[in-house]
Order: structure tokens, then C-alpha cells, then sequence
């Protein structure tokens, strides 16, 4: 069991983080990326997501993804958003938690997984609410742009992780 | 231990491969086509009668409305009842594009302008998407929109 100081840590740090992945994904929302396609962002809250899977446990970094969630969708308008936010953030999160535990795996690795799965969960969605199939071609174009972002948030993410091993010992 | 990872990273790369072959190949059709005008645009002054080249089909809601021929140019809103989501839409006899809307995030009017000279190379392809007012505008070409209602009557 964890001591209360390590739990008022632990708050302390999950708060941190969630104001982090709103400033980012203000940020983010901000740089004029592809213009004409919707959805592409470099999510970049990702890589903070990566870290709170391999720092504080798998439930803390679902309860991050969450609030993440809902509170840039209250911030940012978007009630509807929110829905697509969800979808993209739950599969997302499913998969790094479960590739997180696999041996072997390099972080890089799940944060780029993680980006793929995070635009097909919203692509996926958007097929289903609009009944329509035709978002194939899109979704594909979205997954590479996933998996290319995951990539460039799982090496500041690893570098973040390597170095704070560092300073601990 | 580097195997594990490049047979991650090999897989991602096969699922996207896998989903873009579906949408090359996929080109399905709206399962049905309700009996509902959705607005009539009046004809262009210079060209009377002439055969349109191209057909706006728009869904609201999951609702596919009758296809509206592109004879002329205009601009008109798909109003969803008391909600306050409200579209306009503009056509032009070879182009469609949603000119304006009350969404939040505005990305279907940033989707620009789909002409018949563009449809086949954006990105979306045929379509403009307002996801949070689920309302879709896809440009048909006349043949394209022909061989829509047969296989429509087919299936029926």
C-alpha cells in the first residue's frame, strides 16, 4: 500500500499531467496541420498518456485519458467532439496498456501503436454514426499520420522516462 | 527482442495497407434513397433545360435525400429543426461546398470545394463532412448518379 505521502505524490502528479494534455492539446489545435483534412492532429497528449501508463500505473493513466477527455471537450467546445475524443482515446489506451505489458516492446513502439489506434477508434466512429463505409480511404491516410506522431511523442516521452531514471539514482 | 517490435511495427503497417485497399475498392452506394426533396434549386438563367453534369446527394441524420441535379448555381441551409444546427450550402453546376455552418469546429467548411475536376483526388474524395451535425454532401457525376438509382431499383 502506498503511503499517503506517495498518494498525495501521485495527485499531485496526475494533476500536473492533465494540465499538461489541455495546454498541449490547445497548442496542438492551434498549428495549421494539413489544411483541408479534417482530424489531423499530433497528438500530443499521447506521449504524456504514454508516460502515466509506464510512471503511474495503468488505472491512473485511464483516469487521466478521461478527464482529458471531458475536460477539453467542456474547455474546448465540442460536446459532439467529445464522443469521437472517447472512442479514439478508449482504444488507444487499450491497446498501450495491454502492448505496455508485453515484454519486449519498445515505448516508441506502444506510443506508435497507441497513435493508430487513437484515428481508427475516431475514423471507426464516424463510419458508425454516419452509416457509411466510405471513410475507408481516409481512416487509412489518418493511421499512417497516427502512426508517424506516435512515433515522434514516444521519443520525447522515452527520452523523459530515461532521464528521470537517471536523476533518481 | 527487437523481433517483437518489428512484428508490431509489420503488422501496423499491413492494417493500414488492408484498410486502404477497402477504400480503393469500396465504393458502395447509400443503402436507400428517401422520397424527400430536400430543396429545388432554380434552374441557371443561361442554360435552360440543360441536362445537369452533376448531382448533390445529401444525408442528415442517416436520412439520404432525393439527389438535387446541379443545373444552376445557388446557395440554401439544411436546418435540423429547433436544435440550432444549421448548414448553408452552396452548389454550383460542377461544385459543391458548405459555406457556411454553425458547428463548433468548422472543419467542413475548411473541407473546401469539391468540383468535378477535384472529386476524385481530395482526400475525402466525393464528400463534405459536418460529423457534429452528422450531415454529409457528396457530388455525383450524372453517370455516376444514373447508375446509383438503377442499382437502387435493382435492389428493390
Amino acid at each position: 500500500m502506498m503511503t499517503n505521502r506517495e498518494k498525495t505524490q501521485r495527485i499531485a502528479l496526475s494533476g500536473l499531467l492533465v494540465a499538461l494534455m489541455l495546454v498541449l492539446g490547445y497548442v496542438e489545435s492551434l498549428l495549421p496541420v494539413a489544411a483541408g483534412i479534417p482530424g489531423i492532429k499530433l497528438g500530443l497528449s499521447n506521449g504524456i498518456l504514454i508516460f502515466a501508463v509506464y510512471m503511474l500505473g495503468i488505472p491512473t493513466a485511464f483516469v487521466l485519458m478521461v478527464l482529458k477527455v471531458v475536460l477539453s471537450g467542456l474547455m474546448f467546445g465540442g460536446v459532439s467532439a467529445m464522443m469521437y475524443a472517447f472512442a479514439g482515446g478508449l482504444l488507444s489506451m487499450i491497446f498501450m496498456c495491454l502492448l505496455s505489458r508485453v515484454k519486449g516492446v519498445h515505448v516508441i513502439v506502444v506510443s506508435m501503436v497507441g497513435g493508430l489506434m487513437h484515428n481508427v477508434g475516431q475514423v471507426g466512429l464516424a463510419m458508425v454514426m454516419l452509416a457509411t463505409p466510405k471513410l475507408m480511404y481516409y481512416m487509412a491516410i489518418l493511421m499512417v499520420v497516427g502512426l508517424g506522431c506516435g512515433a515522434l511523442t514516444g521519443i520525447c516521452a522515452d527520452s523523459v522516462m530515461k532521464h528521470l531514471k537517471k536523476m533518481r539514482r | 527482442m527487437r523481433n517483437k517490435n518489428l512484428w508490431i511495427i509489420l503488422a501496423a503497417v499491413a492494417l493500414i495497407a488492408a484498410v486502404f485497399a477497402a477504400g480503393m475498392l469500396m465504393k458502395p452506394a447509400p443503402g436507400t434513397i428517401s422520397n424527400q426533396q430536400i430543396v429545388t434549386i432554380t434552374q441557371s438563367p443561361d442554360a435552360p433545360d440543360a441536362e445537369p453534369e452533376a448531382y448533390l446527394l445529401v444525408t442528415v441524420g442517416g436520412v439520404t435525400y432525393q439527389p438535387l441535379p446541379l443545373s444552376g448555381e445557388g446557395e440554401f441551409s439544411l436546418t435540423q429543426g429547433e436544435s440550432g444546427m444549421v448548414n448553408t450550402v452552396h452548389v454550383t453546376p460542377d461544385s459543391i461546398w458548405m459555406a457556411d455552418s454553425t458547428c463548433d469546429n468548422q472543419d467542413c467548411v475548411e473541407q473546401g470545394i469539391v468540383s468535378l475536376a477535384t472529386m476524385n483526388d481530395r482526400v475525402l474524395g466525393n464528400m463534405i463532412i459536418c460529423l457534429p451535425h452528422q450531415v454529409t454532401l457528396e457530388l455525383y457525376t450524372a453517370e455516376e448518379m444514373n447508375a446509383l438509382i438503377a442499382s437502387l431499383e435493382e435492389a428493390q
